[in-house]
């Protein structure tokens, strides 16, 4: 990824979290990751100005507590948030979570595949994408 | 009107025998003799009888009686004077018989009878006849006088003109009197009782015109004799002058005047019946206009002059509680309808009311009436007759001279109707709210059930994923302690998690067909079926042909293309030939089209033609590389039947398949419900 500020990963399941740790391992990709367990985690995380603001956000949807877009909702309404990028990282093939993330302003939608080696795929064009794509200062 | 019952056949040929023995004993017991110095006319009184026969039953009885009797009179009286000239006398008398007796029967047919065919009109041609034949051939006979036959020996063989005239006039004279007394014969009540003739009107009545004009005819006889005996003749005996010895002028004289009076009282009598006939056609009408209205079931009143009732049927009765003896003869029709003293909608029409004089009076609806000319129809609400809804309708009676001399008016109760039609637009109501409700709890329920699959779809594929992505790294992480047969079953859990991860995919992608919010287009399946087969990465041994240009169809893009990816693979996978073929075919059958994807595949048994459209149902057993889940074709028909059409196959195992299925056009029918 661009500079060496980390990845934030919203997400519940342990096993989304180990495959997308493997992953940036597998790819050698140097950004250090954050986990949230959910949307609340994720803005606690994102608002404390002790935590360095990630460069890209892989978001899941379906988390307990707070959501994928409830968190969104509240994230592009946050003037210190919205310009991170958010990738939506999800099981949910669902027209409506597609509609609904675009109009939050996501900057991707990716269905998790469902074998590793397509997951690694997936992690590479998203890695290769946000190393090409220039990032606004992120404060 | 009552009739007397007709006599029987055997009635009638005994008295028609009778009469003619009953003439010929009167012709010989008495033959009227009149004096007309120089000539002497002998009447023979007794052939009235046959006569009467004939007009009153016909020609058959007339002439059975003339032959019984008043013909043989004529040749035994008649007969010794006239020689061969009698042979030209009786069967002119045979002749009226017939022509009488024929028209006789057929007035009797007859309901009317013009008065050309009347029994004196037809006399007429026959009168003609018989005085040619005496002026002719009679006088021709004579000169043939005298026959050989003894009894006429004396026939004289010369008659001078003047005589045969005199016959002639005579003949005619008495035709038509007798006429005239048969016409009065048969008015008299008790004669055409007799002969079993139709009662006629006022039949009793006549009668007595008729006698007392016969009464009137004898008493003048008996005066003229009084006066000739006191002033013009003293010296003559009174029985003379009244009837043993009475002077040719004055029998003449007298004679007429009795047939004047029978005249009179004959023309009396008919024009008495004409007008008893005409007034009970009048009281007839009359009474079945009463009933007309007094028997309708709807209630119905009306008003004649001054606005007076004259009508006040039941039905009206039982509407509003007035009885016609209390209404009828008043202009009260106002009472039982409103409390204030106003005019009702008869009332108004009579007036000859325009429509702006009816709004004054009805606030409610009126309407013109479309079937009588000046007539109104109005609903309105009456407090008066207990809360009563009434439709009526007044219309105006019109004489002859196009003057309004009354009014109808008829009501109808509605207030059931009414009460009906609100309790309606209350269910009506009713059911619209149940169904909205209804509707609202489909929806709810259509909700939850997506709800349901959205959670489904993320709830089991989120631990399917992390059990196969575990697995994997198992295999790889942990590969120098894994032997080959752990490896092997680690590949398997792996595959087996990837079809699970399938047949949900699936179960999704068939529960958003009909929810997807995309729109309907119009899409044209020719570039659609091109691009579907390309994606298909068809095998170099099959070909796959489009037959005809396909049509333009309106829809969801990506349902169509789910149909023919469906339908296409099917077909590539299972074909079983090293030259395999798929043909798309369409054809237009009016309502729908109909397209038919043919291949040369091992074919499907007749037996799983129903069950391979079920879901999760399919014919190859499932083996590794195989990755289908039995969810295409069950996709394809929801599609097809969501399209208003149908799906089926025909097939022969070792041969091929065909899969048609329909589709509806744009504003057709659904051929199935």
């Amino acid at each position: 990824m661009r500079g060496s500020n980390p990845i934030l990963l919203v997400e519940d399941d342990k096993v989304d979290v180990m495959t997308v740790q493997r992953a940036l391992k597998d790819l050698n990709v140097s950004n250090s990751l954050d986990v949230a367990g959910d949307g609340e985690q994720a803005l606690t995380f994102l608002r404390n100005p002790d935590n360095i603001k990630p460069c890209v956000i892989l978001l899941d949807l379906s988390m307990p507590r707070m959501d994928g877009i409830e968190f969104l909702r509240l994230a592009k309404q946050d003037k210190y948030l919205r310009k991170i990028p958010v990738v939506v990282l999800t099981s949910s093939r669902e027209e409506q979570d597609k509609v609904d993330s675009y109009d939050l302003g996501v900057a991707g939608y990716i269905v998790k595949p469902v074998n590793y080696p397509e997951f690694v795929e997936a992690m590479k064009t998203i890695d290769m994408y946000w190393t090409l794509s220039e990032l606004p200062p992120l404060g | 009107m009552k009739e007397t019952i007709q006599k029987s056949f055997s009635y009638k040929t005994i008295v028609s025998i009778l009469f003619g023995f009953l003439g010929f004993a009167v012709n010989f017991w008495f033959t009227a003799e009149f004096a007309f110095p120089p000539f002497t006319a002998a009447v023979l009184i007794g052939l009235l009888f046959p006569m009467l026969i004939t007009l009153t039953w016909g020609w058959k009885y007339g002439l059975l009686s003339a032959l019984a009797g008043g013909c043989q009179s004529m040749w035994w009286i008649w007969g010794p004077s006239n020689g061969y000239a009698i042979f030209l006398v009786v069967p002119p008398f045979t002749l009226w018989v017939i022509w009488h007796g024929y028209w006789a029967g057929w007035r009797k047919k007859q309901n009317a009878c013009p008065w050309w065919l009347s029994a004196y009109a037809v006399e007429i041609p026959f009168r003609i006849l018989n005085t040619i034949n005496l002026l002719t051939l009679s006088r021709w006979a004579i000169t043939l006088n005298p026959p050989p036959w003894s009894w006429a020996a004396g026939a004289a063989n010369t008659i001078p003109m003047p005589f045969s005239t005199f016959v002639a006039i005579k003949q005619a004279v008495v035709g038509y009197v007798i006429l005239l007394l048969a016409d009065v014969l048969l008015n008299l009540g008790f004669v055409r009782k007799f002969f079993g003739l139709k009662e006629e009107y006022n039949q009793a009545n006549t009668s007595y015109i008729i006698s007392a004009s016969l009464l009137i005819g004898g008493f003048v006889w008996l005066i003229d004799s009084i006066i000739s005996y006191l002033v013009f003749q003293p010296g003559n005996s009174l029985f003379d002058l009244l009837a043993l010895n009475i002077p040719p002028h004055d029998i003449f004289m007298r004679t007429l005047f009795i047939l004047a009076c029978l005249i009179g009282g004959l023309l009396a009598s008919y024009l008495l019946r004409g007008q008893h006939e005409r007034d009970k056609a009048l009281r007839d009408n009359e009474e079945r206009l009463v009933q007309i209205v007094e028997g309708n079931p709807i209630p119905t009143f009306v008003i004649g002059e001054n606005h007076t009732i004259t009508h006040w049927n039941k039905a009206c009765e039982n509407l509003t509680g007035c009885s016609a003896s209390e209404m009828v003869g008043t202009q009260k029709q106002n009472l039982p309808f409103y409390s204030e003293e106003r005019a009702v909608l008869a009332d108004l029409v009579m007036d000859g009311a325009a429509e702006k004089d009816i709004s004054r009076h009805y606030t409610s609806k009126f309407n013109k009436s479309s079937l009588v000319e000046g007539a109104f129809e109005v609903v309105d609400f009456f407090p008066e007759l207990d809360d009563k809804w009434l439709i009526f309708t007044a219309a105006p009676l019109i004489d002859h001279q196009g003057k309004v001399v009354g009014a109808i008016e008829t009501l109808r109760d509605i207030t059931e109707l009414k009460k009906t039609e609100k309790e309606l637009k209350h269910h009506t109501k009713n059911l619209e709210q149940l169904v909205t409700a209804r509707t609202l709890e489909l929806e709810d329920t259509n909700q939850e059930l997506i709800d349901f699959a959205y959670t489904i779809s993320h709830d089991l594929k989120a631990p399917l994923r992390g059990i196969n992505q575990l697995a994997g790294w198992i295999s790889s992480d942990y590969a120098d302690v894994l032997d080959q047969e752990g490896q092997e079953k680690l590949g398997l859990l792996v595959s087996r998690t990837k079809h699970m991860h399938k047949l949900i995919e699936d179960i999704l992608k068939y529960s958003r067909i009909g929810r997807t919010a995309a729109e309907k287009q119009k899409v044209d399946l020719n570039p659609l079926v091109r691009e579907t087969i390309e994606i298909l990465a068809v095998p170099e041994n099959i070909q796959i042909s489009i037959e005809n240009e396909l049509p333009t169809v309106v829809g969801v893009y990506a349902h169509f293309e789910q149909i023919f990816q469906n339908l296409l693979s099917n077909a590539i996978k299972f074909i079983d030939k090293p030259e395999g073929f798929v043909k798309i075919g369409c054809e237009d059958n009016e309502n729908y089209w109909q397209f038919n994807v043919a291949d040369n595949g091992p074919g499907i048994d007749e037996k799983y033609f129903d069950k391979i459209f079920q879901m999760f149902q399919t014919l190859a057993p499932t083996s590794e590389e195989d990755e289908s889940t039995g969810i295409g074709l069950t996709l394809v028909k929801k599609i097809v039947e969501m399209h208003g059409g149908r799906v089926w196959l025909e097939s022969t195992v070792g041969e091929g398949s065909t899969f048609f299925f329909t589709l509806l056009k744009q504003g057709a029918r659904n051929e199935r419900k």
